[in-house]
């Protein structure tokens, strides 16, 4: 492929990572939906987040590699397509999040719309085999040469402890709004009548 | 000669992608950290 290839160190990892981000908001939601508390719901908008952003940066990731190796930005092709709703159906998950003012609609809402929206991510990975798809088949360790994997590792490793550290101050963020909506309202100010013998 | 399948060139391409990605998570990292700070900085004046 040429220098090109250069790309899939970057691409790969942060297809990887971008799924990781997305499972983590899945299981966040469960967890939210079946025990409750307020810490899931904030850890599930965090994932969900990153994982948007890093699906994203995927899809331009992608498109800069189709240019030159199928010839066009974008194709409407199993892989791409499925990615792409994927990246709307959580964006739009995030858009409701902010549409809703009660928090507890909000925390329930957003678990069941995660946990409908992960469905696109297995068909996303096996888009690929299921469908005859112009994108190569999923790339590992396994399928690259030795001496790839190094490099391939090296940025996976880097993005995941990005994501990790990305995720941990979204969920701090996410924490501090959760608290100052769910503090009870400050007491009406007090009026002092003037005494009785100032008059 | 170029084996067969080899695209020549594409470092515009290379160096493309890995600015864009560095632009893109450096940008979304300096933006949840400048969110967590003005939130905090609410909360302390509130």
């Amino acid at each position: 492929m040429g220098d090109v290839q250069r790309i899939m160190y970057v691409h790969v990892p942060t297809a990887w990572n971008a799924m990781l981000a997305l499972t983590f908001a899945f299981g966040c939601a469960l967890v939210s939906l079946l025990k409750g508390g307020w810490r899931w719901d904030a850890r599930l908008e965090a994932g969900m987040e990153v994982g948007v952003v890093l699906s994203t940066l995927l899809c331009i990731q992608g498109a800069i590699w189709a240019k030159p190796t199928w010839g066009v930005w974008w194709d409407w092709d199993p892989r791409l397509t499925t990615t792409a709703v994927l990246v709307f159906a959580f964006a739009g998950i995030l858009a409701l999040r902010r549409f809703v003012d009660d928090p507890v609609k909000r925390a329930v809402w957003s678990a069941v719309a995660t946990i409908i929206a992960y469905v696109d991510v297995p068909i996303v990975y096996f888009s690929v085999r299921w469908w005859n798809s112009l994108h190569q088949l999923q790339s590992s360790p396994e399928t690259v040469s030795k001496a790839f994997h190094w490099p391939l590792r090296i940025n996976a490793f880097g993005i995941l402890f990005l994501m990790c550290g990305l995720i941990g101050l979204r969920t701090r963020l996410a924490l501090l709004r959760l608290e100052s909506e769910l503090a009870p309202p400050l007491p009406p100010p007090v009026v002092q009548s003037a005494p009785r013998g100032a008059r | 000669m170029t084996p067969a399948g080899v695209i020549q060139g594409g470092w515009g391409f290379v160096v493309a992608a890995y600015t864009v990605s560095a632009v893109v998570l450096l940008g979304y990292a300096v933006s949840v950290h400048a969110r967590y700070r003005a939130e905090r900085k609410r909360k302390e004046r509130s």
